[in-house]
């Protein structure tokens, strides 16, 4: 019966911006340091102590909402957002409800099957993160470490644009990937710079208006909200075919168990009191800002794409694969810059080259092998000094040391033979060794000249063209 | 201020009142309620909504990190630490 259900998506991201200091405080924002050495009397709440914005902070949000097109505020402001808990130590987290610094936008997503959905954004705010509690350590007590309290976090909310939770995956996929390339997040999930809450509903197909939604919180990695999502949306579909009614409540997913359960459903949860923070004045933003931020934009995954298409005649689906990541954006055009041919490059980057990391688990960011290194043996392939399964193995040889494509291919003897005469002996030793094979191509059997080609490589150790070996071969054989 | 209101306040709040200092509360948070309603007979019609009550802008802090060295310094007035963490009775996690 679940074809005739339309799941409706929307998240909340929060993204840890990749800042040296704190939003309100000089403090270093480091991951693992030793507990509370990373609090100052700011983030400890010490009474008097008063917040400074943090400029990285403002520029960061900014980045992020002229990449997605959308509406800058002029004027925002900071709200408290107050509730008690021993990891917030004001006992309020200075948060922005009613003007976001970052308004309505647009994020393209690039679905699985190749094609591109517009997801609306509906704003992104600046916020505080809170401390950190442990509660397995200590018998009696639970600990609290407030080195991540004043952390800055761009909550990115979506719109509820998506209809399946491969399409949510992929749009956190869509954010993560933006948000690195802006340089405004490491990206570095497991360490939770980026965390993502969904609220999902179901309603009949056809139908306009939206079912009772629940919200799934904290999911920190992509599959993980894909796995949470389907579960979730098994579970209300199954309950309203059998008569019962989705409960508007908070959810958490336990990837162990690969099942969402119901919070504590907190009394009064909602009631967060929001006012402007008195310790903090309006943030105006100056033309001459804005104008400085947008002079530091780097060019955009999507302005990459059309361009890596017109300048190098890439096809598209190899474009969108080359500015998926910054990592390999930069790879590519560097490695081109130096000369190598952008088709075959392309190739490589996306075959071997990808292949290879992924056979050791490492990303773009970490390739052994240098964009000089693969250009240098890029261009040995178009000048045909070696063929693909030699150039192959000169690859794996710089794979594994610091050498350059030359010294490989004089230190293994692995350049292609293009030495005419050396050919024609090579062709013609074989043609005297394979009298029978050699009767049957003269008589009409042209497929058999394949074999004689292989044994010609094989006399060459591959070093041979098969080309030029196919030529010579036809020519000594006048057919 | 009624009943439900004081006690809706006082979990908002973690306060557990009663007796005398409930009655205080109540009897304080009247005025303050009364007052404010004093200020809104107030026309504000057409009027923009102030966000702070000083007319400048938000100065902006270079992003320089510092590390202090200070932890001794603050944990010495806390209640109970223990392994650098400050302590607090067992807290399940609700929020």
């Amino acid at each position: 019966m679940t074809g005739s259900w339309e799941p409706v998506v929307g998240i909340e991201v929060h993204v840890q911006l990749a800042t040296r200091s704190k939003i309100f405080s000089s403090t270093s924002v480091e991951f693992g340091a030793e507990p509370n050495t990373r609090a100052n009397l700011i983030d400890l709440a010490m009474p008097g102590a008063l917040p400074v914005l943090n400029e990285e902070v403002v520029s960061m949000a900014v980045k992020f909402g002229l990449a997605i097109d959308a509406e800058i505020a002029e004027t925002c402001v900071f709200d408290r957002k107050n509730y008690f808990y021993p990891d917030l130590p004001k006992g309020y987290q200075i948060s922005q409800f009613e003007s976001p610094i970052v308004g309505r936008g647009q994020l393209p997503v690039f679905l699985e099957d190749g094609s591109v959905r517009d997801i609306g954004i509906t704003r992104a705010h600046l916020e505080e993160d809170a401390g950190k509690s442990v509660h397995d350590r200590f018998a009696e007590s639970t600990g609290i470490d407030l080195n991540r309290a004043g952390t800055p976090l761009l909550e990115i909310v979506t719109e509820p644009d998506m209809r399946s939770a491969a399409e949510a995956a992929a749009c956190f996929k869509q954010l993560h990937s933006l948000v690195s390339w802006l340089g405004i997040c490491d990206g570095n999930l497991a360490e939770g710079s980026m965390r993502c809450d969904a609220n999902v509903s179901v309603r009949p197909v056809g139908d306009k208006t939206f079912g009772e939604r629940t919200e799934i919180k904290n999911i920190n990695s992509f599959r993980f909200v894909e796995r949470a999502l389907n579960y979730e949306i098994e579970r209300q579909i199954d309950i309203l075919e059998h008569g019962g009614e989705v409960v508007r409540e908070t959810r958490q997913y336990d990837a162990g168990r690969d099942m969402t359960f119901s919070m504590r459903s907190k009394e009064l949860s909602d009631d967060y009191r929001y006012f402007p923070d008195p310790d903090l004045l309006p943030l105006r933003l100056s033309t001459a800002f804005l104008d400085y931020v947008r002079s530091t934009m780097p060019e955009l995954p999507q302005q990459k794409l059309e361009r890596f298409v017109e300048d190098f005649t890439l096809v598209r689906p190899v474009a969108v694969r080359l500015t998926r990541d910054h990592d390999i954006a930069k790879f590519y055009e560097t490695t081109v810059a130096l000369g190598a041919d952008p088709q075959i490059t392309a190739n490589w980057l996306l075959g071997e080259v990808a292949a290879a990391l992924n056979r050791e688990e490492k990303g773009y960011d970490d390739v052994p092998v240098s964009p000089q290194q693969l250009a240098d043996l890029m261009k040995r392939i178009e000048d045909k000094t070696l063929s693909s399964s030699l150039a192959k193995e000169v690859f794996e040889g710089m794979w594994s040391s610091d050498k350059s494509v030359d010294e490989i291919i004089e230190d293994r003897g692995l350049r292609q033979l293009s030495d005419v005469d050396e050919l024609r002996s090579l062709v013609e030793s074989v043609i005297n060794e394979h009298p029978e094979q050699v009767e049957q191509v003269r008589g009409g059997a042209t497929k058999v000249i394949g074999y004689l080609v292989g044994q010609v490589m094989k006399t060459s150790q591959g070093k041979a063209d098969p080309k030029k070996v196919n030529d010579l071969l036809r020519r000594l054989l006048n057919i | 201020m009624d009943e439900v209101t004081i006690q809706r306040l006082m979990t908002l709040s973690q306060l557990s009142l009663d007796g005398e200092a409930k009655e205080k509360i109540s009897r304080d948070l009247d005025a303050i309620i009364g007052f404010i309603e004093i200020m809104d007979q107030v026309d504000t019609e057409g009027v923009e909504p102030l966000a702070h009550a000083v007319d400048l802008d938000q100065p902006l802090r270079e992003d320089r990190a510092v590390v202090d060295e200070d932890r001794d310094v603050f944990q010495s007035i806390a209640p109970k630490t223990a392994d650098g963490f400050y302590l607090v009775p067992k807290v399940l996690d609700q929020r």
